[in-house]
């Protein structure tokens, strides 16, 4: 009773987190509030799940498309308008890439459920396998070369090329 | 282009190694599983090469009216895929978008090119335009990609010109011919006088009537039409209201159509913008010195200036004798008051438009403001009055008050300020 007030909590402070964040156009909070949906699951998972959870791949997804919704809403009210058309092939870009990930979850979650093996070489395995995959998309980002924001000044009229027919002092 | 971190990529990375993390401490594959997603954003989305577009600017006509819209061209070429081209132009601030056409978000496919057909409206005066801003995002939308594209251009936007039907006639005209009926005698159309003849005159010149009536040979004499010399004089010294309708605004649109309409004529025009810096144009004519007066009005602008300056600085040969000077001015500034006062008192035939100020001050909140203003109209009135004690027209030019309407008013002193000099 109390892990489901706990979960409705989170569930409730990352609801209310992402709508702050829309509200207030802080696309940080997009973030914050995926990380207390995935902790609200998290804890539902670890408390009360004794077996493997079916729909991890389904929670995942929703989440991306919270995330990536939310960061939509952000960009359409902070830059340039749309040519006609561009907002229909986003909704069925977002639709690609939801199916997309999931089957990949779901395949990643199939081959854990085959290969359920236990003991302190697994959890190593693991450890080294989370470790390696952000140290590769920490590798990816610095390969990028991602240049520090830059600050945007005040616009200053350029100098006049041309000499102007005047004479004078 | 350079690449720029989304917000995405800082909180994709975050919850990917929450993910992994949780998954290993409460050993649940679920949470991991939860991660794969945004796993997968970040991993595909990092990978992707940079994309590449081409971006040309092209203006067709660089010169323009003021209020009329300046077609230009943006073309986009891309090389590569781009789910999100965002395409702005910085302008300076007398320039504006129609319509907000620009900025604008695309999408591209590789190989696909645009034309973006986009209006300009500017203010009077001498603009550069060109500075181009794309950013280019993929789809996954972890990185954009960001690009300043110079391609200047400078346009050029006249003073939007005053309806005049006449101009104001010199005392005295040049010895070109011109539009302008001469007060000399001489070989002309209009019709000046009778006089006895005298050996040399031309036999087309007698008039037979006058002649049969009084016995003897009368011949007629007229006008010849010549030119003038014209000279502008502004005003520069202060600015006050908006650019656009503002002092210095319809100071030079009152000088450019003035410049316009007399070369039209054929008279020569020049220029002295006289305030905190002095500039001048030697008088010309033609097509090439309506150019440069052009230009050289779409130059003008205030620069602030304490230093006392008068007559004595403007070269002789931008006066010429016999000139006609036009001083456009809001008779704010002592020194430009003095210089007008000083040039009649050198015997250069003046006349004054006045930019009327009144409209840009404050009627005053409290009975201190408004007797200050009521004593500054005493002083402006005044000043007009010294001008025109010296036989100097002066004809005002407010919102309400057709440019025609104030010429009329110059004309009507000028008739009977000639009357008295002579």
């Amino acid at each position: 009773m109390a892990t489901g007030r706990g979960v409705a909590a989170l569930g409730a402070l990352g609801t209310a987190i992402l709508a702050a964040g829309l509200l207030l156009r802080l696309p940080a909070a997009v973030g914050v509030a995926a990380a207390a949906l995935g902790g609200a699951y998290a804890l539902e998972v670890v408390v009360e799940g004794a077996r493997l959870d079916r729909g991890a791949p389904l929670v995942g997804v929703l989440l991306l498309l919270v995330c990536e919704l939310g960061y939509w809403s952000h960009e359409l009210r902070t830059t340039s308008p749309d040519e006609a058309g561009v907002r229909a092939r986003h909704v069925a870009w977002l639709c690609v890439l939801g199916l997309g990930t999931l089957a990949a979850a779901v395949a990643l979650e199939a081959t854990a459920e085959l290969a359920r093996i236990e003991g302190v070489a697994i959890d190593v395995l693991g450890a080294l396998a989370a470790v390696g995959a952000l140290a590769l998309l920490a590798r990816i980002a610095i390969s990028a070369g991602l240049a520090p924001r830059r600050a945007r000044g005040p616009h200053v009229e350029p100098e006049r090329a041309e000499e102007a027919p005047w004479r004078g002092a | 282009m350079t690449p720029r971190a989304t917000p995405r990529l800082t909180a994709y990375a975050v919850l990917v190694a929450l993910g992994l993390v949780a998954a290993l401490g409460a050993r649940r594959a679920e949470l991991a599983v939860a991660a794969v997603p945004f796993a997968l954003v970040l991993a595909l989305g990092l990978t992707r090469p940079a994309p590449r577009v081409r971006v040309g600017f092209s203006i067709p006509d660089e010169r323009a009216l003021e209020g009329d819209d300046i077609p230009t061209t943006v073309d986009i070429d891309a090389e590569t895929s781009l789910a999100r081209l965002e395409v702005r132009h910085v302008l300076p601030p007398a320039v504006e978008i129609v319509d907000d056409a620009l900025p604008l978000a695309l999408s591209l496919q590789a190989g696909e090119s645009r034309e973006l057909n986009v209006a300009f409206r500017a203010r009077w005066g001498s603009w550069t335009v060109g500075d181009l801003r794309v950013r280019a995002r993929d789809r996954l939308g972890v990185l954009v990609w960001e690009r300043r594209v110079a391609r200047p251009h400078r346009i050029r936007v006249y003073p939007r010109p005053e309806q005049l039907s006449r101009l104001l006639a010199p005392a005295h005209t040049q010895a070109t011919t011109g539009n302008e009926t001469s007060k000399v005698r001489a070989d002309g159309l209009e019709f000046a006088d009778t006089r006895p003849f005298v050996p040399g005159d031309r036999l087309r010149s007698v008039n037979w009537r006058a002649t049969a009536r009084r016995g003897t040979l009368v011949v007629n004499e007229r006008h010849p039409d010549r030119n003038a010399d014209v000279v502008l004089m502004l005003d520069s010294f202060v600015d006050v209201g908006d650019a656009r309708d503002g002092i210095l605004g319809r100071v030079v649109r009152a000088a450019a159509t003035l410049a316009d309409l007399y070369l039209k004529r054929r008279d020569r025009v020049g220029l002295v913008s006289f305030g905190g810096t002095l500039r001048w144009l030697e008088p010309g004519s033609g097509p090439v010195q309506r150019y440069m007066l052009v230009d050289a009005l779409l130059e003008t602008q205030v620069r602030f200036s304490y230093a006392w300056k008068d007559v004595n600085v403007i070269p002789a040969r931008t006066l010429p004798p016999h000139a006609l000077v036009v001083a456009i001015s809001p008779l704010l500034d002592a020194r430009a008051v003095t210089a007008m006062l000083d040039l009649r008192a050198r015997g250069h035939d003046l006349a004054v438009v006045e930019i009327a100020a009144e409209s840009f001050a404050g009627t005053g909140d409290t009975d201190v403001e408004r007797l200050a203003r009521r004593l500054w109209q005493l002083r402006r009135a005044d000043v007009r009055e010294r001008l025109r004690g010296m036989g100097v027209a002066v004809g005002r030019w407010d919102e309400e008050t057709e440019l025609e309407a104030t010429l009329e008013e110059v004309r009507t002193y000028r008739r009977h300020a000639l009357v008295a000099r002579r």
